[in-house]
């Protein structure tokens, strides 16, 4: 169902053009150039801003559809974000940012469809760009958790050079960074559910899979309210696992056939 | 911490871990088979559970005090919205209410019937509804054809939305109007009422889903409350004051 292809459209070139700029900046940090990292990462963001706004122009509403948009949006999200956790809290792994930003683009640019769509009558909704804005904002925060928790697995300083947070404290400080937002947009799902489909929960597999996720952080809070600091690879693990369940609502729950679900139009 | 607060977070650890697992196998029954384990009776048994461990998590953990609060509300509200909360107060206290169903009503003609999900029953709402009008909008299509063509479905563009002109009729008269379309249903007298399907032949009949709304204002007073104790925990008080290691108390 689906293979991978390259898209020689306008949008198809730019998100390849941001991906190289991500990955060109990953490089580049990675050989300790980091002021032309920084450089070509705010590079490639502007592109992926532009492809959004061309995306946008293109389809007559807010590229968050389907996963082609979504993945896109992710690859406009991530800049920002690690710009923000930097600034705000000290948080290394600057060059992993870089990195989830190439990945994400990855399937826009070539695996998924591109295809424009109107919105179905059920997205109709003002709850449509929040629900989906504040997981996607939410995803990001614990992709930078999960990449905090490998480095406190690999007991390595995520940034040489650089004099960033304790892994395991930077894990910490991500996930609650992300855990309101992935709150907010299960509650705002749930009421969305309520005016689209006739119930605030449908135990529809989407739902229940982003259930079990936010069920992991919470289980992480509880865990770390008990222990703190003193079993950080059991900590790191609860965060590893939440983000392998965010992935498996983000992907396998939309494409694979086990799971018929409500949300199938987000192909 | 002292032994009880670690007893009973060892206690909320396991009731966490146990409704991860049983939300990941209700993943995999679909809608419908999730929905019938969720209600089964050791799942209740596990409600009830869940709600004990809730209430004491909100008495020992004070700070917590709102999120806690906020999910024994979203619970109360679900055991009281659910099927069983639904017989419980027809046993106890005699409130007949329909919990979900259909009703389909022909354009210019009103109804009260409602085929019950649950055992396909007819039963009666105290009210009537009436189908004014029904109408299906279409974006306008990408590539217009011939003009002669342009009535054929096959060339119009992809639905916009399906919409039910709807009044409420209450002892002969007219007390509530409202066009009912996707994401916008209608509430009057303990019930909403959707847009679920219609006559895709001739666009004579409308079927709307009729659902009872006992519980929801739990649920969503729980909802607020739950979001409002996360924002307040995790970025006011935690991420903005730079604390490294959590207090429960």
């Amino acid at each position: 169902m689906y293979r991978m292809e390259i898209k020689y459209t306008v949008q198809g070139v730019l998100i390849y053009l941001a991906m190289a700029g991500y990955l060109s900046a990953f490089a580049a940090t990675l050989l300790k150039y980091r002021r032309t990292g920084h450089s070509l990462y705010l590079g490639g963001f502007i592109i992926a801003v532009f492809c959004f706004a061309y995306r946008w122009y293109d389809v007559h509403h807010i590229p968050m559809q389907n996963l082609f948009e979504v993945f896109l949006c992710l690859g406009v999200m991530v800049f920002p974000i690690s710009l923000f956790c930097r600034r705000a809290f000290r948080i290394g792994g600057y060059g992993a940012d870089m990195l989830i930003g190439a990945m994400v683009l990855l399937p826009a640019g070539f695996v998924f469809s591109a295809e424009p769509q109107q919105l179905p009558p059920a997205l109709q909704c003002w709850l449509f760009v929040p629900h989906v804005a504040v997981y996607m904002l939410s995803y990001i925060f614990m992709a930078k958790a999960a990449f905090q928790a490998l480095a406190q697995f690999a007991g390595k300083n995520p940034n040489p050079g650089e004099e960033p947070l304790d892994p395991e404290v930077a894990t910490y400080y991500m996930v609650q960074a992300g855990f309101p937002l992935l709150t907010l947009g299960l509650v705002l799902g749930s009421y969305w559910g309520q005016l689209a489909w006739g119930d605030y929960w449908n135990w529809d597999p989407k739902e229940l899979w982003s259930l079990a996720a936010w069920l992991v952080y919470v289980g992480y809070f509880h865990f770390r309210c008990m222990f703190g600091k003193k079993y950080p690879r059991v900590n790191s693990t609860w965060v590893l696992a939440g983000m392998a369940l965010i992935v498996i609502t983000l992907l396998w729950a939309n494409l694979s056939r086990l799971f018929p679900s409500l949300h199938s139009y987000a192909t | 911490m002292n032994k009880l607060h670690y007893s009973m977070l060892w206690a909320a650890l396991i009731i966490i871990i146990l409704l991860i697992l049983f939300s990941i196998y209700g993943a995999f029954l679909g809608s419908e088979g999730a929905q019938n384990f969720f209600n089964c009776p050791v799942l209740m048994a596990y409600w009830f559970v869940l709600g004990l461990m809730l209430i004491a998590g909100s008495i020992i953990f004070r700070r917590l005090l709102l999120i806690h609060i906020g999910c024994i509300l979203v619970l109360l509200g679900a055991m009281l919205g659910s099927d069983a909360g639904h017989g419980f107060r027809q046993k106890l206290l005699g409130i007949n209410k329909i919990h979900k169903g259909q009703m389909l009503i022909y354009q210019g003609q009103e109804s009260n019937k409602v085929k019950v999900e649950r055992d396909s029953m007819t039963e009666e709402l105290p009210f009537s509804i009436k189908l004014k009008k029904f109408r299906v909008d279409y974006y306008e299509p990408k590539y217009p054809r011939h003009s002669e063509d342009k009535f054929l479905p096959s060339h119009r563009g992809a639905v916009r939305d399906y919409i039910s002109s709807l009044a409420v009729i209450e002892n002969g008269k007219t007390v509530a109007e409202k066009n009912v379309e996707v994401n916008h249903p209608l509430h009057y007298g303990g019930y909403y009422f959707y847009q679920h399907s219609y006559d895709a032949q001739d666009g004579q009949y409308s079927v709307l889903m009729v659902v009872s709304d006992s519980g929801w204002a739990f649920v969503y007073a729980g909802y607020v409350a739950l979001c409002v104790g996360v924002i307040r925990r995790f970025w006011l008080r935690n991420i903005l004051r730079k604390k490294d290691v959590p207090d429960g108390n």
